[in-house]
């Protein structure tokens, strides 16, 4: 055993970081959910695609690794090997990895296009809202209810600023499930980043740019929001959440937000004022005790 | 040999990050206690700390209108070294292990009733709570946890069991006997607290003295609740703030400053540190009144006097008057955060029936928003310029926050004094801005109803007085707010009232 | 001797005789320009600001595993600089002081630490002596090189002596405008910013004299015969570096000044108008953020490679010495170095995929970063095949140098997923990438440094270190290592931030803190373990066993000096006749190396008796 401790403690890593790969979705140690939007599908099997190529390059490596190492520890000869390389294996082993390269990359393209390229975006997309991050808080921004936007002129109009009959939330973006929605992203002060795990879209907010991005949820649910782009000492703060309704839900609760925004005090009776669960807040936020 | 390396490396590890867990956060005292002369500071600190301890040792003063929380157990055997073996209610909502583990060590008050019958608990936990009020009924023990350590066979039955230790406060003796019921008060405010020093304590600093760590870097200087004043409420001037004010704050945030949405937290825990935090604006009240019960009793006065003088002075008027201030400030304490919750004292629209009827109806109706027509918004704008109201002297002609104010010497509103710079101040002596009423951003809300209470009754604290009552009726506020919520779209100066 | 053909013309063989007289210890340990002792120099600094560097990452550490949590020794500290002293809080720190924890980890880590030890201490120490040079070309220079660190130190250590250790920048490294162009935006964001971008000029400074220097003695100052390609890996590193370097830094440093422009002088470069920060006025100007991370990436990706291919170098000088084999595939190592410098400079904007930038951007840069990928794959099938036949002795230098092979790999092939822009959009700044670079950096990087400090000490001091504290520093630090950044990975697939005080108000990640507890435990481990390494080095200095002048029995130039070399190293100027790698070649019977000083006659092979270690121990010590 002796001489062949450290070839083992060399094969003996990776197998170890291979199991523990293995077991970490039962710990939690992998994707918090299972992608929940179409794209997000897509990054997924492009993320395991890498990952058995990755996964295979590792071992095969350490495999070789450990090899080498096993009769190099027990070369008997009375000199090493003098060979100062084999052009055959330099070209292989440069083609054979490019080749891969290059179809990984080339493979990629289609879903980043999808994402990022507006001209790409699916026709049916339909402006949802305005997300302006600050610090520390996602200040959401939707058109007033029914107001529908016919050319983008109409909507950069909307842009510029508030419009009569906006509403108005915080840190809680409701969207209707199984639709594609397309925000505007905005920053007031300095550069945040949209960060959903769930739906498995990321996308930086830059000062002076408005960024429109676009996803959908394909289940209903409530997913988690975060800032991914370092804002200031509250970076971590900024907790907010995507929460995917069906569309009657989410046509429902633009009313009471609207009701809520309007509410002067009188014309809305049974409501004490400054506490109303028409904030469409206490319906799912549940206690956690 | 490496296996005793690996344990020295693991031994240092638990040791570095073990050694120093025992330190506590503490409340710090405000300047005027600091101002005193030795006894009498002494004797001011002594009297909030009895009244409210420490933050790692929470004292539950029973006459103060906060929502303690209580949860309850049943005594199941007395242990010969002095604790109990309590089975907690498992109805208590709160009653979970994790939770419990947080008492160990940290101090709450407890009662326990001597009445073995009772063994309903949450006719139990009802008692304490109303304590303070009825005498009339046998007064619990008042007992303080010494510990709480879960136990870790958990047998049979329903419920966490844990180990109890507990000394009287006052020196008694403490007898319980098996089948008593335990009732634990402090848990909400004990809650609120870990929730405080994990959310809110960076910025607003564990006495809630708004001078937390972070705080030194803010443009907008986070709330000093010690004053007992929060800006945005929904109560009638001199009144504090409501809960719910609290609550909604912390759910919505403050938009235009460092104080965000706390949105996601769930109901129990916002709940709990708004809890918390109507508490810490009474500690820092009664701090603010002792020091002025004694502000005779400065150290200036050592100056000139001798100190044993002023101290004898000091000590003869604390041993004739002590129960009388007490009194005193806990009447204060009591009314002042009762008043507070009491419906009455919430501003709603109102507006005199029909005032240039003949002979005018002065009785006050419901004011229902009016329509944000072009009329309305342009009397908005007259009123916004008229010179009784001067919205323009703050806010500026343009309605961007610059308005003549801004720019002159102002007096300061507490100390009748000029400022040093010119500019507007709020109580807390912090130069304040008006707001650009153009960005869109109104940091109290932006219902209308808002928008009513800031007009009808100011920004507490700031130069952002109220109008409402006596100088503008309830639709000439609507015709105001009207005004206010056009501007971000259309402009300071509207069309019409040109 | 008689082996060596001494060079007609260079007869300044005998100035050597003047290096014994005493040239004052200032000049000779302070203000020296000999590159060893600037060597020396730079490597006891490095370690020091490694240690620094390595406190601030395990404050960042027990953050993360218990958050809030009394942080042992801050409070005393950042009361001694004058800052608060968190008593009232109960010793908890606060969120700007955890950004500042690892803002100045990555800073001190990148630009005091490994930047410094390879360009500046095994680049110093190594250039010369490889190539037969007396000295570096611009000796002058070069002690300025060195003396420029201290005023980047000073200034890195104004920034966090601001309001004790509170106040101190915040902004991450890479210190994105606006955060860091306007004062309110952030703690930190104020002198203290500015003080760092001073120092990271200094730093800059100091890395382009170096850079100079190692250009020009490469170029210039080689040895008779040591052609381009007989120049060990080591050099061709340090000189691609070198290049890069020069080519690179200016960009960052037009920047830096660009920033402390905007901050100062009230340019406008990187703000829009209308921003609302901290409540302050609205910004006015037409800057734009995006402008700074390209020039901020189009020199810190190349600096990447700056960070890495030093190392790559050493490890393939080392790993050839120690299994005894000539390297495989020596000029492919050479144009992999290259391709990877050259490509260094057009992948910056995988750093910026979901930075909003132009998404056609995004596809090209996504292509020519999986390309790198490609020279660094062939630079591990050559170490591999380096190893291959070889006969391996498993020492503490051997252990290093494996393992850097090894954690590259993880490194390189981690990156993969980053370098797809579909996937990266999932975990940028996420702790996947955080797990990416530090097996790139640390796995890699210092392990190579460890394993070179192992290999070269001889040469430094003429002592070697000793192998039990080297192995077990290398188990407790393998060990720790994996420990730390392997569980990362996860952490970064299940969505977790960096930078952030307290992930665990997010619900979905508060399962992640048993976890993050075991990764600090396996953290603090490797720290302590440094403490084994320097230990080790400090006593070694002093106590260690004496060897000669070759005692790997390595090829290179540098052992046919004496250890330590004297001034103007050489004592018989060397002549180079073949490359440093012919180990085991059967043009020689009785010994596995042939030293490139070794002038054989083959086929004869009369080359005289074997000079053994022992033979010219001792005779040229200075």
């Amino acid at each position: 055993m002796g001489n062949k401790f450290w070839p083992i403690f060399f094969i003996f890593w990776p197998v170890v970081a291979i199991i523990t790969c293995v077991i970490a979705p039962a710990y939690g140690w992998w994707f918090p959910t299972p992608p929940l939007s179409k794209l997000g599908v897509q990054i997924d099997n492009l993320f395991y695609l890498i990952l058995v190529i990755v996964t295979v390059t590792f071992v095969g490596t350490h495999i070789a690794l450990g090899y080498v190492l096993w009769r190099g520890v027990d070369n008997r000869e009375k000199k090493a090997w003098f060979s100062h390389g084999s052009h055959n294996l330099e070209v292989l082993w440069s083609i054979a990895p490019a080749g891969v390269l290059l179809f990984i990359s080339l493979y990629q393209l289609d879903v980043w296009r999808q994402f990022r390229v507006t001209s790409s975006f699916p026709a049916d997309t339909q402006l949802l809202a305005e997300v302006t991050a600050r610090q520390f808080e996602w200040r959401i921004r939707y058109p007033k209810p029914g107001r529908e936007f016919k050319n983008s002129m109409e909507v950069k109009q909307w842009l510029a600023g508030p419009q009569d009959g906006d509403l108005y939330t915080v840190n809680d973006l409701r969207i209707p499930v199984d639709k594609n929605v397309l925000i505007y992203l905005r920053s007031m002060d300095v550069q945040h980043s949209f960060f959903v795990p769930a739906l498995r879209i990321k996308q930086d907010a830059v000062p002076g740019t408005v960024i429109p991005i676009w996803f959908g949820a394909t289940q209903r649910g409530d997913f988690d929001l975060t800032c991914t782009e370092l804002c200031g000492w509250g970076h971590y703060k900024m907790r907010g959440r995507v929460f995917a309704q069906t569309e009657v839900e989410h046509g429902q609760y633009l009313k009471t937000l609207e009701a809520e925004q309007s509410f002067d005090g009188v014309t809305k009776p049974g409501t004490s004022g400054a506490m109303v669960a028409s904030w469409g807040v206490s319906d799912s936020v549940k206690d956690d005790d | 040999m490496k296996s005793q390396l690996w344990i020295l490396c693991l031994l240092s590890v638990v040791s570095l990050t073990g050694c120093q867990s025992d330190r506590a956060p503490s409340f710090v005292s405000n300047d005027d206690i600091d101002q005193l002369i030795p006894a009498a500071r002494d004797v001011a600190v002594a009297e909030v700390e009895a009244n409210f301890g420490s933050p790692s040792n929470l004292v539950v003063a029973s006459y103060l209108n906060v929502d303690f929380g209580t949860y309850s157990g049943t005594v199941e055997k007395v242990k010969p070294d002095g604790s109990y073996r309590v089975r907690l209610n498992p109805q208590s909502p709160l009653a979970s292990e994790e939770r419990m583990a947080g008492l160990k060590g940290a101090a709450v008050t407890i009662a326990a009733s001597k009445s073995a019958e009772s063994t309903e608990a949450p006719a139990a936990s009802e008692a304490p709570a109303k304590e303070g009020e009825s005498s009339a009924d046998e007064k619990p023990q008042v007992l303080q946890v010494v510990s709480f350590t879960v136990s870790p066979t958990q047998d049979e039955g329903e419920g966490v069991v844990g180990d109890l230790t507990v000394v009287s406060t006052d020196g008694t003796a403490v007898t319980v006997n098996e089948k008593d019921v335990v009732t634990v008060i402090g848990d909400t405010l004990q809650h609120g607290r870990n929730l405080y020093l994990r959310h809110c304590m960076h910025c607003h600093g564990v006495s809630g003295d708004g001078a937390g760590p972070t705080a030194q870097y803010f443009t907008i200087k986070p709330r000093d609740y010690r004053l007992g004043k929060f800006k945005f409420t929904s109560t009638k001037g001199g009144v504090r703030a409501s809960r719910d004010d609290l609550y909604r704050i912390i759910k919505l945030g403050i938009p235009g400053t460092y104080m965000p949405s706390f949105m996601l937290l769930p109901d129990s825990e916002s709940r709990a540190i708004t809890e918390y935090i109507r508490w810490l604006a009474m500690r820092g009240e009664m701090e603010g009144m002792v020091a002025t019960q004694f502000s005779d009793f400065s150290v200036d006065r050592l100056k000139e006097e001798d100190a044993g003088a002023v101290e004898k002075e000091f000590n003869d008027d604390w041993a004739a008057n002590a129960s009388d201030y007490r009194t005193q400030i806990e009447g204060d304490l009591k009314t002042g955060w009762t008043d507070s919750e009491d419906e009455q004292n919430v501003i709603w629209p109102l507006k005199k029936k029909a005032p240039d009827a003949d002979p005018p109806d002065l009785e006050l109706v419901p004011a229902p928003r009016k329509v944000p027509t072009s009329e309305s918004i342009a009397n908005g704008r007259r009123l916004f310029m008229h010179k009784d109201i001067a919205c323009f002297s703050c806010h500026g002609e343009t309605a961007r926050g610059n308005g003549v104010s801004t720019e002159t010497r102002n007096k300061n509103l507490l100390t009748n004094e000029m400022n040093e710079k010119p500019g507007l101040y709020d109580d807390w002596g912090n130069l304040v801005k008006p707001r650009d009423l153009t960005s869109g951003i109104f940091r109290g809300g932006r219902r209308p109803i808002d928008l009513y209470r800031r007009i009808h009754t100011g920004i507490k604290g700031t130069p952002m007085q109220g109008f409402g009552g006596k100088s503008l009726d309830g639709d000439e506020i609507w015709d105001i707010v009207n005004y206010v919520l056009s501007i971000p779209v259309h402009g300071a100066t509207p069309e019409s009232s040109k | 001797m008689s082996t060596l053909d001494p060079t007609v013309g260079l007869g300044h063989a005998d100035a050597h005789d003047h290096e014994h007289h005493d040239i004052g210890f200032v000049k000779k340990y302070v203000f020296s320009t000999d590159h060893k002792m600037i060597g020396m120099q730079f490597l006891f600094t490095t370690l020091f600001m490694l240690l620094v560097g390595g406190s601030l990452a395990l404050g960042v550490r027990f953050q993360l595993a218990w958050p809030w949590r009394a942080m042992p020794v801050v409070s005393q500290i950042s009361q001694v600089l004058g800052g608060p002293d968190f008593v009232a809080e109960g010793g908890q720190i606060s969120p700007e002081f955890y950004t500042m924890l690892f803002t100045m980890h990555a800073s001190v880590m990148i630009f005091l630490v490994i930047i410094p030890i390879l360009a500046g201490a095994f680049g110093n120490f190594l250039i010369p002596l490889m190539v037969g040079a007396d000295d570096m070309a611009f000796p002058v220079l070069n002690m300025l090189s060195y003396w420029f660190m201290w005023p980047a130190i000073f200034c890195f250590f104004m920034v966090f002596a601001h309001n004790g250790l509170n106040g101190a920048t915040g902004n991450g490294w890479t210190i994105y405008p606006v955060l860091s162009a306007i004062q309110e935006s952030a703690p930190g964001s104020g002198a203290p910013q500015t003080w760092w971008l001073i120092g990271l000029t200094f730093v800059g400074v100091s890395s382009m004299m170096g850079s100079v220097n190692y250009m020009t003695t490469i170029i210039n100052m080689r040895a008779p015969g040591m052609t381009l390609f007989r120049m060990p890996l080591t050099i061709w590193a340090m000189f691609i570096t070198a290049i890069l370097q020069a080519f690179a830094l200016p960009v960052l440093t037009a920047a830096g000044f660009m920033l402390v422009a905007e901050r100062v002088l009230g340019f406008n470069f990187f703000v829009p108008g209308g921003l609302l920060v901290n409540g302050s006025e609205a910004t006015v100007g037409g800057g734009q953020p995006l402008l700074w991370q390209h020039l901020f990436w189009f020199y810190s990706h190349p600096a990447v490679y700056i960070m890495l291919l030093p190392a790559m170098g050493m490890v393939s000088d080392m790993l050839a010495a120690m299994v005894r084999k000539p390297i495989f595939g020596y000029k492919p190592m050479v144009y992999s170095m290259a391709a990877i410098a050259g490509l260094g400079f057009i992948v910056w904007g995988h750093h910026m995929f979901t930075s909003g930038m132009n998404p056609a951007l995004g596809m090209t840069f996504m292509i020519s970063t999986m390309m790198i990928a490609l020279p660094s794959a062939v630079k591990v099938f050559n170490w591999i095949g380096t190893i291959w036949g070889g006969k391996v002795q498993f020492n503490t230098v051997t252990l290093h140098c494996v393992a850097f092979v090894s954690m590259f790999i993880v490194g390189g092939l981690s990156g993969i997923f980053m370098a797809a822009v579909p996937v990266d959009i999932y975990f940028h700044d996420t702790y996947f990438i955080v797990a990416h670079f530090h097996y790139v950096l640390f796995g890699a990087t210092l392990f190579g440094c460890f394993g070179a400090i192992q290999f070269w000490f001889p040469k430094m001091f003429g002592r070697s270190m000793n192998e039990t504290a080297g192995k077990t520093h290398f188990i407790l630090t393998f060990i720790g290592f994996n420990g730390t950044f392997f569980p990362m990975h996860l952490l970064g697939i299940a969505g977790f931030p960096r930078r952030y005080a307290d992930p665990y108000i997010h619900p979905y990640m508060e399962h992640l803190m048993p976890m993050n507890q075991f990764i600090t435990i396996c953290a603090f481990v490797m720290g302590l373990a440094q403490f084994i390494l320097i230990g080790n080095f400090l006593i070694s200095i002093y106590c260690g066993p004496k060897v000669g002048r070759n005692p790997w029995l390595a090829n290179g130039l540098e052992w046919f000096a004496p250890s330590p070399p004297g001034h103007g190293n050489f004592d018989v100027l060397p002549v180079v006749y073949r490359g440093p790698y012919e180990y085991s070649s059967p043009d020689v019977d009785d010994r596995d190396y042939l030293m490139q000083t070794d002038n054989i006659r083959r086929p004869e092979r009369d080359t005289g008796p074997a000079r053994e270690p022992a033979d010219v121990d001792g005779q040229n010590n200075s």
